[in-house]
């Protein structure tokens, strides 16, 4: 099952914040991460990780700063910050009240 | 490997010519792709396969720039810079109107549609600076992205139009003025065409202007460095615009803009938009690039 368009951007804000709440990382093992969560449903054309890391960066959500890789490339890393957290348990709750309601619209037709 | 190093620098060409040249932004998309290609290359696959798909998987530049055009809330709406356009040229013919309420027939016409072109001189050599500034700009700034092109034909077009149509209208108002004879209507339209575009076009400078530099400067790394460029340079110039404007208007004396003398009032917004330009460019740090090219 692939998701719609509109639900992919909707949910890369909540989803790339969750991924940041376990800790520290970087574009592309964010999107691993999100990949290995949906069993690879959710499938982001990579590049687009990166106006949606830098949106959050202007909110001041996340931090960002620049490291090296094991191999000693130059890598970015995003950290969430105190903001961030408090964007994340909103973003929870909107996403669990739309899930709640769905839930028990569905139930009664489908069970 | 040296192949793919080069196949990369390619690459990033290609991202910088839609992202414009933020050199933070392609390192940090350049890993992602280093990031794609090791993780393909370690299930087996051949290094040139491996590259070509890590580039499907980024993703087309112009795409991500798309997206991020989306997320830059500095930049002016449209529909503010069209409103503000739209007022002044309400304000500008309002005022041809209070003007010109006192007289009547061909004298009412003509103060109406001539109305600010007896300084059609300096205007014409401001529009001329504006162009000269901008094309000198296209000389020494190589790669612009699409965008900064497009924005270039636009800024060039304007410019053109507007020193086009008032250059036609003080030869039509000077042929007039010469034979004492306006003729019944054939200049008017022409005329009032050449009044609103050379209105719209000083308008939209200042305006769209005014808002793109604090834009540019006041956190939005991705706007095109060719358009900060162009408005470093447009500043200065409406300065400039503002000393001409002194002389020129001088004598007009009885032409206000809000209760102030036009002659004062575009020296001070001349001045005025220098010193905004010079004191959100600095301290920002949006002339830094001009000087720190990155070879590619």
């Amino acid at each position: 099952m692939k998701l719609d368009k509109e639900l992919v951007a909707a949910s890369s804000v909540p989803l790339v914040l969750s991924v940041l709440a376990e800790g520290e990382s970087y574009g592309y093992a964010i999107i691993q991460r999100v990949k290995e969560l949906s069993g690879g449903e959710i499938e982001w054309s990579d590049g687009m990780l990166y106006p949606v890391l830098h949106w959050l960066e202007k909110q001041e959500w996340v931090t960002s700063r620049w490291g090296e890789s094991d191999s000693g490339r130059k890598r970015k890393y995003y950290t969430l910050t105190e903001g961030g957290r408090k964007a994340t348990r909103e973003q929870r709750e909107q996403w669990n009240l739309v899930n709640r309601t769905l839930t028990q619209l569905w139930k009664p037709r489908y069970a | 490997m040296h192949d793919m190093e080069q196949r990369l620098a390619a690459w990033r060409k290609t991202a910088a010519a839609e992202l414009g040249h933020d050199d933070e932004l392609l390192d940090e998309l350049e890993s992602h792709l280093r990031d794609l290609i090791v993780s393909y290359t370690a299930e087996g696959i051949p290094l040139a396969r491996a590259f070509d798909k890590a580039v499907g998987q980024i993703g087309a530049a112009r795409g991500i720039g798309l997206e991020f055009a989306k997320i830059d809330d500095r930049l002016p709406p449209a529909g503010i810079v069209t409103s503000a356009l739209v007022v002044l040229m309400g304000f500008r013919f309002l005022y041809n109107i209070w003007t010109a309420r006192s007289h009547d027939g061909q004298e009412y016409l003509r103060d109406l549609m001539s109305a600010g072109f007896e300084s059609a001189t300096s205007l014409i050599l401001v529009t001329a600076l504006l162009g000269v500034s901008h094309l000198a700009l296209r000389l020494f700034y190589k790669n612009p992205t699409r965008g900064e092109r497009r924005h270039s034909r636009i800024f060039l077009g304007n410019y053109f139009l507007a020193a086009l149509l008032m250059a036609g209208s003080i030869w039509l108002n000077q042929a007039a003025l010469a034979t004492q004879v306006y003729p019944d209507g054939t200049w008017l339209l022409p005329s009032v065409a050449a009044t609103i575009a050379v209105r719209v076009n000083l308008a939209a400078m200042v305006v769209w202007g005014s808002m793109m530099a604090l834009g540019a400067c006041l956190g939005f790394r991705h706007l095109s460095l060719r358009i900060k460029s162009v408005l470093v340079a447009l500043f200065p110039v409406l300065a400039l615009f503002g000393i001409l404007g002194r002389d020129a208007f001088s004598d007009l004396p009885n032409l206000f803009v809000f209760g102030v003398p036009i002659q004062l009032f575009l020296t001070g917004l001349g001045l005025l938009a220098a010193v905004i330009i010079v004191a959100a460019a600095l301290p920002a740090g949006c002339l830094k690039p001009y000087w720190r090219k990155r070879a590619l």
